[in-house]
């Protein structure tokens, strides 16, 4: 069997998972109070604004790093922009609904993380960063995954900080 | 601006934040984030809290 098709074939099942996950934990029926949904107000302000930056320097800098690529580049102004989103609706508490414990998504979404960054790992050594005097378009996945990673990173630490807080 | 008013009437319901974050329908990080003067609720959510903690809005909230 084609690898490509098996790769896929996981990555179904995985995302299945993910998705049941959600289902179980009910992620897709969020219940915010006044504080969560103002500061989800200014996530997606940094997440907007981080998008734009992003992508008025990469068309300034189109023409100085040519080996860059439209599709590398879109794709990770996009990151960009998602991760400040991210970032900031952790840091503030704003990312989970009131009866929201998501242990098996985060746990799922940890391990996807490390197996894109493995694979992408991989697949860089094997071809290289530039693929045809373009950017390899593993870079960009081993950014997204180190990214996810990243966030996931800062929810746990939130999670720990959060069980100290409760009597400071 | 610290509150102190509001972890001393929750204390004194010998409530944690929590207990009072189920009582009034909010996360238990807002009422941290009130608390610690991180977050000014609105009128609703401090009302709220005043029937909870059977007191009066003078009493937990003015300035």
């Amino acid at each position: 069997m084609n690898f490509w098709i098996v790769l896929m074939l996981i990555f179904a099942v995985y995302l299945g998972l993910v998705l049941w996950f959600c289902h179980r934990e009910r992620i897709g029926e969020p219940r915010f109070d006044e504080r969560q949904e103002q500061a989800q107000g200014v996530a997606y302000k940094y997440g907007f604004f981080t998008l734009a930056v992003s992508i008025w320097l990469f068309t300034q800098l189109a023409e100085a790093l040519p080996w860059l690529g439209t599709e590398a580049g879109g794709f990770l102004c996009l990151s960009f922009g998602g991760t400040a989103f991210a970032m900031t609706a952790v840091w503030k508490d704003a990312y989970l609904g009131l009866d929201k414990k998501p242990e098996r998504t985060v746990a799922a979404l940890a391990l996807g993380g490390i197996g894109c960054l493995g694979l992408s790992g991989f697949y860089l050594w094997k071809e290289g960063l530039l693929v045809d005097g373009t950017l390899n378009l593993w870079v960009v996945v081993a950014v997204i995954s180190a990214e996810l990673l990243l966030v996931l990173a800062a929810f746990l630490y939130r999670c720990f900080r959060a069980r100290r807080e409760e009597e400071a | 601006m610290k509150n102190l008013r509001l972890k001393s009437a929750r204390a004194a319901m010998d409530m944690s934040q929590q207990q009072l974050a189920d009582a009034v329908g909010v996360s238990r990080q807002t009422i941290n984030a009130i608390e610690k003067g991180d977050y000014n609720p609105t009128i609703k959510l401090c009302v709220a809290i005043c029937r909870t903690l059977g007191k009066t809005l003078d009493e937990l909230f003015w300035e």
